[in-house]
């Protein structure tokens, strides 16, 4: 584990404008390595005022896609980016990864798992994706030159001042 | 990760100490929860008021814990913070578990 892996793409000392930022978060996968990532896009997005709803929303959202690119993508273990675009009514992402191209009709298609009758039929999985498409504003998949580019955005709520 | 348990009249609360029950734990959560409700009451309450965080794999493993107690035993839920309790309202898994307000009203219910 390398706690220092998941860095800050610009010096922390020069403040940004209250309701734009732009930040890049990088890290190598690793069973922690989303936590931390995590753990510093919060962190960063912490004083920007957004409501308790989109923060959650955002958590949520960014864990899933890291968690499909660190289970799906890369077999071994490979680079992640995730470029933060913070905007006054949304919050814009993109993760770069170099991993397997993503089944792109993960991108439009399923809705939730139905709920069986008996719960011992549930489903285990299948949540993740479903979760992505529900709670993004946009969506979008290119594969470049080897690389996956996820795009989404979340809409942003903000605290009365 | 830190699970405790403590047995009342007709139900054993299982709490989760973590703030998260994320991709990183989820099968270790998973197991720890086979051992802590193999044996014991019927009812199990996993008192989640500690978690702050899940994601779609510690959902799938609170679901899989479920399913691991077979079909004449019940888990419910308490305690959900607003993060948690959206993630089960979106994936409707709010329909599927009991989910009290916290171990105390869980525990009272299966008291009565």
């Amino acid at each position: 584990m390398r706690p220092d892996r998941a860095v800050v793409g610009r010096a922390a000392n020069i403040p940004p404008p209250p309701d734009r930022d732009e930040f890049l978060i990088r890290f190598e996968t690793g069973e922690l390595a989303v936590r931390q990532a995590l753990g510093t896009l919060m962190g960063r997005l912490a004083p920007l005022g957004l409501t308790a709803d989109t923060l959650g929303q955002t958590e949520i959202v960014v864990a899933e896609v890291l968690n499909n690119i660190v289970e799906h993508a890369y077999d071994i273990a490979g680079e992640v980016s995730l470029a933060v675009q913070v905007l006054p009514d949304s919050l814009r992402f993109t993760s770069v990864d170099a991993g397997h191209a993503l089944p792109s009709s993960l991108l439009t298609t399923g809705s939730m798992p139905d709920i069986p009758v008996d719960p011992l039929d549930l489903p285990e999985g299948g949540f993740g994706w479903a979760m992505i498409r529900e709670l993004t504003e946009t969506l979008h998949y290119r594969r470049i030159e080897g690389q996956n580019h996820l795009s989404f955005s979340i809409r942003c709520g903000k605290n009365m001042q | 990760m830190q699970i405790s348990t403590q047995d009342h009249a007709g139900c054993r609360v299982v709490t989760v100490d973590d703030a998260r029950i994320d991709a990183a734990v989820a099968i270790a959560f998973k197991d720890r929860m086979r051992e802590l409700t193999d044996a014991g009451p019927i009812h199990i309450v996993l008192d989640l008021s500690a978690v702050d965080f899940i994601d779609s794999s510690g959902l799938g493993a609170i679901v899989a814990a479920m399913k691991q107690l077979g079909g004449g035993r019940k888990l419910a839920l308490a305690g959900l913070s607003d993060n948690v309790e959206k993630v089960f309202r979106l994936t409707r898994m709010d329909t599927v578990f009991a989910i009290h307000s916290s171990a105390d009203a869980a525990v009272q219910a299966h008291a009565a």
